[in-house]
């Protein structure tokens, strides 16, 4: 996509001998949403590090609006001002010590952008995000887990992000604010164009958020493509398991009777064939030492045996 | 583990090397000649020059830093400039006595540190009587509390000696004075690991199975409290070490600490040089000695190794 | 015939603080009472005073809790430590926390042994590694010699559930065990659980805060806001015919997100839960889309709905 506002190409990065992200490509497009799921340590949240140029790739390529940019502070500082981050925890992520208005001055003084009209810039963000009620005064511990999340918002957009990565930005909430969480991430996505990247390990938060899921395992991509083909035609025995594991909506039809239910010592990816060959049911010889390509357009999966479309 | 065991020895050969080198340095710092120490103040200038010269005082500082770093390694610390006699020997006689001494003085420590944190950690609020103890050991100079228990106990109520001698009477109120000094860090940590631990959700996981209190005390909170006693005693040798000096000297007590003491007054540098490099590497075994018992009654710690 | 478990007009208190009032419900042998709410709704505190886990300062301040044929809310002392584990198992969420670093994941399970019965040290060794074959983890004995952080969430949660059941306790409470796990974990436990029940007639009370952990886990289920269980029935009539707004709010909450269309809004509820004492009359009236006059004055009164189905909100004394 030649729009795109944020790039990602084959971006790989290694701890050792630990690919923690293997080979991942997407782009993020004004407007559009991109989900990344998969399970803890799948590379999601690295992937997201990446971007932000918090950690160094060991591969690929990061483009902003076109132009590769390296990890020099230099090269990405115009890339911070113009991607707001979101973060799980709204507890953790918001220094008790600062107000709100100093909570959301802050990212406008580090980028110089406090001088021209920053005092009425804090009312419109925290307006913006349904706080425009609050104290600036008040210090974020007054406020419930819900509204610090607001905050974080409010935070995240204080320099007009194009792009807003939010790192499952609900699931420290309880849930019947998650949906007010949720409806705010797509009601500011409509209103101003931003390009979201939503990392979740909630298949059903990402379908309903998402343009595009990319579906991570062991830091590879499974499976990527359109939202609504990866859940309603999944082809990955992965996804085909991520969206078994979801509790039906009432008791008269569970959906989890009956599994296979022994667990041995600690999983492990694969170290050649498919990663998910160790847990996959329908795993032979083949998958367990040839590794099988992403292929595919625009729903692409890489499994030697993919379930047809 | 034998991975990090390596790094640590190979870390801690470095930091030796570094103090050897800087006892090195030190002593151009050190006021007086040595040629005079050993010839006497009114030797005649010719005998001054051959002592020198025995000496390689002349030689270029580079010369002299190899000879001494190659002594060194050998063992060799060199000649007392008053006592006349190999300074290993010195201190070698000297250890058994000092060995006593600390291994006292951490003994102190250790039962009352870890008995009052204790006492402390397990009531359910903060006691006053830890904190008066704390306010009390941390207040009065540990030099005023050494001179107090002497005067007290030896010369006021004649039940101990008042210092000089080596027998076991002869160590209680050193090794007191250098135990009492310890107590509140140790107090503090245990006092804190306990209540973090009987307030931990393994805690009321063990209360949930119904396993009898005193259990629970012993095998999952006492056991999570060795860890950082452990890490403190690593940490606090450097200072226990310049405790043991004082307390010497205070004392009487003829260890490595007075010797270190009397060498310093005396100009006697290669005495004095000497005994700082055994504390340094008493200091870096002690350190090592600390991370592998931690590793052994501690599994998380072998984990964050190997990564 | 009275039911397995009975809980009766239970008040939890911490000094001042109110955490739950009037709580009341039963659970029959062999059967899982999911016990809904989120934060601030008392659901913990409800649970560590039937698990008898209050922390100091919290206490039963009346009501009575019955498990088989032990009056728990009255035990103390060595009668209450006895009856820990045996007649009552807690089971908590976060299996990194609740598993002790320094101890082995055996030794954990074979203590629960070793301090009844005077069971022998190799007996009760025995017994652990037989326990963590139960909840189906291969290989049982060398997991026995390992330590929670060598575990996955997945196995570390095992070994919580083989030592909570290792007594064989009447009733196990399970604190939220699967909200820190991956779905597809997730998914292997609430099957577990489910299989141990039937193989092995265990009653659950299941807190949770999820729905859908419900509808795969529940036979009754109880709802709480604001510190009082706003309805309660079987789980059948609360997923079909849900009576309190609040209840009918959350399913709505899950229902959508499973099948609207992509980006359009999540059916959302305003405001958020009472974070300390909850507003006078009904605690859910701040938030509630049909409040009328007489929420914010009185606590509605718990109203039979039929069948076990309660529930306690204003809108059930309006004639339709």
């Amino acid at each position: 996509m030649s729009e795109a506002i944020v790039a990602v190409e084959g971006l790989s990065k290694r701890y050792g001998s630990v690919r923690a992200v293997d080979d991942v490509s997407f782009a993020i497009a004004p407007g559009q949403t991109v989900g990344v799921v998969g399970e803890s340590g799948c590379g999601k949240s690295t992937t997201a590090r990446l971007i932000m140029g918090l950690e160094r790739p060991s591969g690929g390529t990061l483009r902003f609006r076109g132009e590769p940019y390296g990890s020099s502070a230099r090269a990405l500082r115009p890339v911070r001002r113009a991607i707001g981050m979101i973060f799980q925890d709204p507890y953790e992520s918001l220094d008790p010590r600062f107000s709100v208005r100093e909570l959301i001055a802050e990212p406008l003084r580090a980028h110089g952008r406090w001088r021209d009209g920053g005092e009425t810039r804090v009312g419109e963000l925290l307006e913006a995000v349904g706080l425009g009620s609050v104290s600036l005064r008040a210090a974020p511990t007054e406020f419930s887990g819900g509204q610090r999340q607001r905050l974080g918002i409010a935070r995240a957009l204080a320099l007009d992000p194009a792009v807003v990565i939010a790192d499952e930005p609900t699931s420290a909430l309880d849930v019947s604010v998650q949906a007010q969480i949720l409806n705010l991430l797509l009601e500011l996505q409509r209103e101003r164009g931003i390009g979201l990247l939503m990392i979740s390990h909630d298949l059903h938060v990402v379908r309903r958020m998402s343009d595009t899921i990319v579906v991570m395992y062991a830091g590879a991509v499974m499976e990527q493509g359109p939202a609504s083909e990866i859940t309603a035609r999944p082809r990955h025995p992965y996804t085909r398991a991520l969206l078994d594991a979801i509790p039906g909506t009432s008791p008269s039809a569970r959906r989890l009777v009956g599994r296979p239910r022994t667990a041995s010592g600690i999983a492990s990816a694969a170290s050649t064939g498919c990663p998910f060959a160790t847990r996959c049911p329908r795993v032979d010889d083949r998958c367990r030492s040839e590794r099988p390509p992403l292929t595919g357009v625009p729903h692409a999966v890489a499994c030697h045996y993919p379930e047809s479309a | 583990m034998a991975r990090y065991l390596s790094l640590r020895i190979v870390l801690g050969l470095i930091s030796i090397i570094g103090v050897v080198l800087l006892t090195f340095m030190l002593q151009f710092l050190l006021p007086g000649d040595p040629a005079k120490r050993i010839a006497g103040p009114r030797a005649e200038p010719e005998v001054l020059a051959t002592v020198r010269a025995n000496m390689h005082l002349d030689d270029p500082v580079t010369t002299q830093l190899a000879a001494y770093v190659g002594s060194v390694a050998r063992g060799d610390l060199g000649i007392s400039y008053i006592r006349r006699r190999p300074v290993v020997d010195l201190i070698g006689e000297r250890l058994p006595t000092t060995a006593w001494l600390a291994a006292v003085g951490l003994l102190v420590e250790l039962t009352l540190g870890v008995g009052l944190g204790l006492w402390d950690g397990l009531r359910r609020e903060r006691s006053r009587g830890l904190a008066a103890v704390n306010v009390l050991l941390l207040s009065v100079p540990t030099y005023s509390l050494g001179f107090l228990l002497l005067l007290v106990f030896a010369f006021k109520l004649d039940w101990l000696p008042p210092g000089g001698g080596t027998g076991p009477l002869d160590l209680v109120l050193p090794g007191l004075t250098l135990g009492l000094f310890g107590v509140p860090y140790y107090a503090a940590v245990v006092a804190e690991s306990t209540r973090a631990a009987l307030a931990a959700s393994f805690t009321r996981t063990a209360v949930a199975k119904g396993l009898p209190r005193r259990l629970i005390i012993r095998r999952h909170v006492l056991r999570t409290c060795i860890s950082p006693v452990i890490t403190l005693i690593g940490l606090d040798m450097a200072l226990y070490i310049s405790g043991v000096v004082f307390v010497e000297t205070v004392f009487a007590y003829p260890g490595i600490g007075s010797l270190q003491e009397q060498a310093f007054t005396e100009f006697d540098r290669p005495v004095l040089m000497g005994t700082v490099i055994i504390g340094a590497v008493v200091v870096i075994a002690f350190n090592l000695l600390a991370d592998v018992v931690r590793a052994l009654v501690d599994p998380r710690a072998q984990v964050q190794d190997a990564g | 015939m009275s039911a397995h478990v009975e809980v009766r007009d239970v008040n939890v208190r911490y000094g001042d603080f109110q955490a739950v009032t009037g709580a009341s419900f039963a659970i029959e042998r062999g059967t899982t009472l999911a016990l809904v709410g989120e934060s601030g709704s008392g659901k913990s505190s409800l649970a560590f005073a039937i698990g008898r886990l209050l922390p100091p300062g919290g206490e039963i301040a009346s009501g009575t809790v019955r498990i088989g044929d032990v009056e728990v809310s009255s035990l103390a002392g060595e009668e209450l430590r006895r009856a820990r584990g045996r007649v009552v198992g807690y089971l908590a969420q976060d299996s990194m926390a609740a598993l002790n670093p320094v101890l082995t994941a055996g030794l954990q399970i074979a203590e629960v042994y070793a301090a009844r019965d005077g069971v022998s040290r190799s007996q009760a060794k025995r017994h652990a590694v037989e326990m963590l074959a139960q909840v189906g983890i291969q290989r049982p004995e060398k997991v026995a010699g390992m330590y929670a952080h060598e575990l996955s969430g997945g196995m570390r949660q095992r070994v919580m559930i083989a030592m909570a059941l290792a007594l064989r306790p009447q009733l196990l409470i399970a604190d939220e065990p699967t909200t820190a796990l991956d779905v597809t974990v997730q998914a292997e436990i609430l099957a577990l659980a489910r299989e141990l029940q039937r193989e092995h007639d265990v009653t659950f009370l299941w807190i949770t805060h999820d729905m859908g952990v419900v509808a795969e886990i529940a036979d009754a289920v109880a709802v709480m806001y604001g510190g009082r269980i706003v309805e309660r029935g079987p789980a059948g009539a609360v997923f079909s015919d849900p009576v309190h707004p609040y209840t009918q709010a959350l399913l709505a909450t899950m229902v959508g997100a499973q099948e609207a269309a992509p980006k359009t809004p999540f059916a959302a509820i305003g405001g958020s839960p009472p974070t300390g004492a909850p507003p006078p009359g009904c605690p859910f009236h701040p938030r509630c889309a049909h409040a009328f006059a007489p929420c914010n004055g009185d606590m509605p009164a718990t109203v039979s709905l039929g069948a076990d189905h309660t529930a306690a909100c204003h809108l059930l004394g309006v004639p339709a």
